[in-house]
């Protein structure tokens, strides 16, 4: 991370701080903000407890977040992790109570479940777009709900828990992931999600694979004449996004929530979401992911501190982020204009225009 | 199932929840013809919605809830203007932004002004008036379906007329189509593309909160957290259906918003009440697949206006 983009964050983080505790003044009174303010720190990091919680936080967060940066390296603004990840997470609810056998055994199946139902889910985004020739932001922030929808559907009227009334909710699962930690939610997910990371970090840094994904982002006109197709290649991206967000589900039902439960894992404040914003603030390709992944989730985690305490709603996180979003689009939106200096005021705005709407997202 | 498509009563719930997506997507209509692609539409109608009701309900009076919206609109349109427009931020980041924050800040705002959480509703919230109109009443079946709607319903038709009328044969409504086709073309005319797009994402933004208006004031008169749940983006999808043919929006709007409307009344025929949370989005699905089919028939020499918008990003990657 360069000099000027890491001062843009340190100055979006200060927005979204300043913010965080003007809300927290103006609904509880400002009073409480010393409680709050411990609050936040002893509800992400106080205990063992607020460890595991912000570990476990962190997991589908890193893993969605590596989807969604895969697709973006491409050049491909797909946003239906969520979906994806609602997907992974059904399938999880789904076939675990279904299939017999060792715990281990158990645990493996339904993962590869998750993996295979999120990258099935992609692909149907994916052909959906090359079908109707519909963009495939447009398409995938709409199968987002569609995800959503179906999952109440067949969560209610198939895999619904017979002795569970007034929730919907699948049947428990019979193994989870081991807890590392006891009395908190610190899952052995947690390597799943460290292993991804440094998989994909040696993937773009050092195979082949990942040079012609970057390739394939900056200039998709050239690696289609170097022989990369370009329905086939996109697929192919998508469906690795899929697995990843997939994989992200299972997980989350596996280690934390034990069932699929009605609204926990999509919805429009879902941990894909957290996800795709890390994939947006964090350089793509490098290991920031992961203190990354852990800032988003402590964000996440402290603030359900604070609502503990004095009881101002968490939704603050989402406006925390963003705060933090605009501020390092704004960043971004200026490097941009200070490194095109002869560009006229007004005229050359469109060319920029667009340039900035891929940088944004591909730095 | 018949009978519900027959019934007079869900054509006119029909037409009401057109309303809403219309006025969301002739907004986000203006933006996308500009060349700005606003995701943020979500996320602004949201705002609409809560700030229609606390506008409601602080002035016991519906035209005070329109009039707190449509200035929320433009609020919220004022941050990506100055942001996307005069910043050169990126309109992806900014509007997944304001979607974050129109989910967040509204359940806040819920907090701190009505010190509630989830929803709120309350006898001073005073929904839309509903206009009968003289003659078309008393008709028989028509006249229920056509007459009692909204104030926003019949003003949304003018609307699209005006806007399509504005684009089609006014200088600005030129002006604001060239700044969306080829941006050279309109600074050598003598426009500024900035201004021509300010412009467009202000009228839009105003729209869209009208759009929020309706949807909260328009039938049960309440405020629900992510009360919009996705009408933004189905409108986002509308407006590239519609392409060059703005009066399109109307009937997508209504066709949209009849599987809003039966998926609502299937409990009734004793299919699954869940089909309602699936509906809408599947519809979406296909006909956005339909108008494929269709526009690859009629392949037409002038670029679709997804290419308007995305050729920069596609090309760049």
């Amino acid at each position: 991370m360069d000099y000027r983009s890491a001062r843009a964050m340190a100055g979006a983080l200060l927005v979204g701080l300043a913010l965080a505790g003007a809300v927290i003044a103006a609904v509880a009174g400002s009073g409480e903000l010393p409680i709050a303010g411990k609050a936040f720190i002893s509800g992400a990091f106080g205990s063992a407890t607020a460890w595991g919680a912000t570990v476990a936080t962190a997991v589908p967060v890193l893993l969605t977040g590596i989807g969604a940066s895969i697709a973006f390296r491409a050049g491909i603004f797909n946003l239906g992790q969520p979906g994806m990840f609602v997907a992974g997470a059904v399938a999880a609810g789904a076939v675990a109570p279904a299939v017999p056998g060792p715990g281990w055994l158990n645990v493996v199946i339904t993962l590869a479940a998750s993996v295979a139902i999120g990258a099935a889910w992609a692909a149907v985004i994916a052909a959906g777009s090359q079908i109707t020739a519909i963009d495939v932001l447009v398409l995938s922030l709409i199968m987002n709900y569609l995800a959503d929808g179906l999952a109440t559907l067949l969560t209610t009227r198939v895999f619904q828990d017979p002795a569970v009334l007034g929730i919907i909710e699948t049947r428990m699962v019979p193994a989870r992931l081991p807890l590392l930690a006891q009395q908190s939610s610190f899952h052995s997910g947690v390597f799943l999600a460290l292993a991804a990371c440094v998989v994909y970090w040696w993937v773009m840094n050092r195979s082949r694979a990942g040079h012609r994904l970057q390739l394939y982002g900056r200039n998709p006109k050239f690696a289609a004449a170097s022989g990369t197709a370009r329905r086939g290649y996109e697929m192919r991206v998508t469906v690795a996004t899929g697995s990843l967000c997939g994989l992200a589900g299972g997980v989350q039902v596996l280690g934390v929530f034990l069932r699929y439960i009605d609204g926990s894992i999509g919805g429009a404040a879902s941990y894909a979401w957290t996800g795709v914003i890390l994939a947006i603030l964090v350089p793509l390709g490098t290991l920031l992911l992961i203190p990354g992944a852990m800032f988003l989730a402590s964000l996440q985690t402290g603030l359900l501190g604070v609502e503990r305490a004095v009881g101002v709603s968490s939704r603050l996180s989402l406006v925390v982020q963003a705060v933090v979003m605009i501020a390092v689009a704004y960043g971004r939106g200026r490097a941009q204009r200070s490194s095109e200096p002869n560009a006229q005021p007004d005229a050359g705005s469109s060319a920029e225009q667009k340039t900035v709407l891929a940088g944004g997202v591909a730095p | 199932m018949i009978d519900i498509l027959t019934s007079a009563v869900i054509w006119a719930r029909t037409l009401d929840a057109a309303t809403s997506l219309l006025l969301v997507a002739l907004g986000g209509y203006l933006c996308v013809r500009s060349g700005v692609l606003n995701i943020g539409l979500e996320g602004t109608m949201l705002f609409g919605c809560f700030a229609a009701v606390a506008g409601s309900y602080w002035a016991v009076n519906w035209a005070g809830g329109v009039a707190v919206a449509i200035a929320v609109g433009l609020l919220v349109t004022a941050l990506l203007v100055f942001a996307c427009v005069y910043l050169n931020a990126d309109v992806l980041l900014v509007g997944l932004a304001v979607n974050l924050l129109g989910l967040g800040g509204t359940a806040l705002l819920l907090q701190w002004l009505f010190n509630i959480r989830g929803g709120f509703t309350s006898q001073q919230v005073r929904p839309l008036p509903r206009v009968t109109l003289p003659v078309l009443d008393a008709v028989p079946w028509f006249g229920t379906v056509i007459s009692g709607r909204t104030v926003l319903t019949y003003l949304s038709w003018i609307l699209v007329v005006l806007v399509a009328g504005w684009l089609a044969h006014t200088r600005s409504g030129m002006a604001l189509r060239s700044v969306g086709l080829r941006e050279e073309i309109a600074t050598a005319s003598g426009f500024s593309p900035r201004r021509v797009r300010a412009t467009a994402l202000f009228i839009g933004g105003a729209l869209v909160g009208l759009g929020g208006a309706q949807l909260a004031l328009g039938d049960v008169a309440q405020f629900s957290e992510n009360m919009t749940s996705g009408r933004g983006f189905v409108a986002l999808a509308m407006v590239f259906i519609a392409a060059r043919r703005v009066w399109v929006l109307l009937p997508l709007a209504i066709g949209f918003a009849v599987f809003d409307i039966v998926g609502l009344s299937l409990q009734s025929v004793g299919l699954p009440s869940e089909l309602s949370y699936v509906l809408p989005y599947v519809a979406a699905l296909v006909i956005l697949l339909l108008a494929r089919v269709v526009s690859t028939r009629h392949a037409r020499s002038r670029p679709s206006l997804w290419s308007v918008v995305s050729s920069g990003r596609n090309a760049h990657g």
